[in-house]
């Protein structure tokens, strides 16, 4: 239906029809990234070490993904400093929306499960000394 | 007191009571192997041909990198998960590469041996290859790895480099240290795609249940269905390889063409030929004399369609030149004056290691693959063999050599000189 992950891959952790519409409002109207013409994960918190992982992952695994993502930021980032925003026709679209963080940050929440169940030991991203 | 020894192993011989393994191929193409010590630990194997000598020319080193990748995630399951919950059940991982085989071995106590299996399926043959695990986790343990080498080792790769040349029987099972990280997580998932199927693979389980094993290889969704992968064959061509580092001492491979997997004759004329060159033989004080500050021992590898086979020196760079010429020559006139001693001893190492489950599994694992001779038709084999036959292997053997070098090898003559 209209309101479903437009990627049929993305499963979110509640998917029915009300969540899915309250999803696709929220999308919409509650969040400001469409004028400037990027997607929902472009704007995640990316100090958290999970999204910081997540994109790490990204860029080894997907880095045409990655470079989409730069440029859309890049542009986004040109027009806030110019106080501009895109015209509505350029809008991202409901269709366009590819949630494409979701696999990478589900796989590290069931890395993060298996280590508390396991050993417990840090895994090497967080090891690091940036 | 030799007479009864005599008889003593004679009947020691009647007695023995080796199970045979139980060998078959599955629908799908899979061979299994199963051999019943009545142990407690069982070892489970999962092999397939993909040793180094199945990576391309620009792929040296994949095979390297594959074999650290075990253990790590699979295509449906965190590795970590993997890993801890064949260490609860009281089993032990360890992945092992050799030039024509490539596997995954477990020891797991028998009562876990089941659940062991659907481990073993999904670490050995759905790696995911993840790019991430290859920067944090895979090439700081290819580092150590070649931190580790021995000098030995190093000649000992050398020398199949020497020996065959550019076939790719010739490739190292390490990867040099400018390939590490070179390959790319799709050329991985490549090499698995068509390496690790059914057709190319065998299962192996010692002091396991055989229906077990066998319901195993044709139920599991782990292993895709495939066929073999053929591989281009090589023969011996005989050469030198040499590597300098500073110091005195220089270690030093000689090799022959030695007997392939798949001939038992040859194989058997070989074993009794290292019986009489191996370590603790009449060659090694006559080479080097009493005072030898040097070693030297014995070696034989077998592979598929070639092998080698020669003595391995460890010497003082002044005393390299006499020491090979001198090994060389009691090499080509290996005249074995006690040849029933020396097949008593062959006999009894291949006893030694059927002893072990471990040994004998991977044994089983080559043999399945590359159509090797069983443990007791080697045996029998040998007790065949006679004075013609070791001096026609002999002969054939050492006629062109393979010489490899690493240290101070200024002194050490070339293949061609000798």
């Amino acid at each position: 239906m209209a309101s479903q992950a437009a990627s049929k891959a993305i499963q979110f952790a509640y998917n029915g029809t009300i969540a899915s519409t309250l999803r696709k409002f929220a999308w919409t109207n509650l969040w400001g990234g469409r004028e400037y013409g990027l997607q929902f994960h472009d704007t995640y918190f990316e100090p958290a070490p999970e999204v910081t992982e997540a994109l790490r992952r990204l860029n080894l695994k997907e880095p045409h993904v990655f470079d989409q993502r730069k440029i859309r930021l890049s542009r986004a980032h040109t027009l806030a400093l110019h106080g501009e925003k895109l015209p509505k026709a350029e809008w991202t679209q409901w269709d366009q929306e590819s949630w494409y963080l979701k696999p990478y940050l589900d796989e590290i929440e069931k890395e993060k499960k298996a280590r508390a169940e396991t050993s417990g030991l840090i895994p090497p991203y967080e090891m690091k000394q940036h | 007191m030799r007479a009864s020894l005599a008889s003593k192993s004679a009947a020691a011989l009647k007695t023995q009571s080796h199970v045979a393994p139980l060998k078959t191929k599955l629908k799908n193409g899979l061979s299994v192997v199963a051999q019943d010590n009545n142990g407690a630990v069982s070892q489970l194997i999962l092999a397939f041909r993909a040793g180094s000598r199945y990576q391309s020319v620009t792929q040296q080193g994949l095979v390297h990198h594959i074999r650290n990748f075990v253990g790590r995630d699979v295509q449906s399951y965190p590795g970590l998960q993997l890993v801890w919950s064949s260490a609860a059940s009281g089993g032990q991982l360890n992945s092992f590469a050799s030039r024509d085989v490539f596997g995954v071995q477990m020891s797991v106590p028998r009562d876990k041996a089941d659940y062991a299996l659907s481990i073993l399926g999904q670490v050995a043959a759905q790696p995911a290859f993840k790019p991430w695990e290859m920067e944090d986790d895979v090439l700081p343990t290819i580092h150590a790895d070649l931190a580790q080498k021995t000098a030995r080792a190093v000649v000992f790769e050398d020398i199949h480099r020497a020996a065959f040349r550019n076939d790719s029987l010739g490739f190292s099972l390490y990867s040099s240290k400018d390939q590490i990280g070179a390959f790319k997580s799709e050329e991985l998932q490549e090499f698995a795609r068509k390496h690790f199927v059914s057709g190319n693979g065998v299962l192996v389980g010692v002091n396991v249940d055989s229906g077990t094993l066998q319901q195993y290889g044709e139920e599991n969704g782990a292993i895709r269905d495939g066929i073999a992968v053929m591989n281009h064959g090589a023969y011996f061509r005989g050469g030198d390889h040499r590597r300098f580092a500073r110091g005195d001492d220089v270690h030093i491979m000689i090799a022959g063409a030695g007997a392939p997997v798949g001939d038992v004759k040859s194989l058997a004329a070989q074993h009794v030929l290292l019986a009489h060159i191996g370590q603790s033989s009449p060659l090694n004080s006559r080479i080097l004399g009493s005072s030898s500050s040097s070693e030297i021992d014995a070696f034989g590898a077998s592979y598929d369609g070639s092998g080698l086979i020669g003595a391995y020196l460890h010497t003082s760079g002044a005393k390299a030149e006499s020491a090979v010429k001198k090994t060389v020559e009691a090499l080509r006139a290996a005249k074995i004056q006690n040849l029933e001693e020396c097949k008593r001893r062959a006999i009894n190492e291949i006893h030694f290691t059927r002893e072990s489950s471990l040994l004998s599994g991977y044994e089983h694992a080559t043999n399945a693959l590359y159509k090797g001779p069983d443990a007791s038709e080697l045996l029998a084999e040998i007790q065949k063999v006679d004075q013609s036959a070791v001096d026609r292997f002999v002969k054939n053997a050492f006629e062109r050599l393979a010489i490899s070098a690493y240290g101070n090898h200024s002194t050490v003559p070339y293949s061609d000189e000798i």
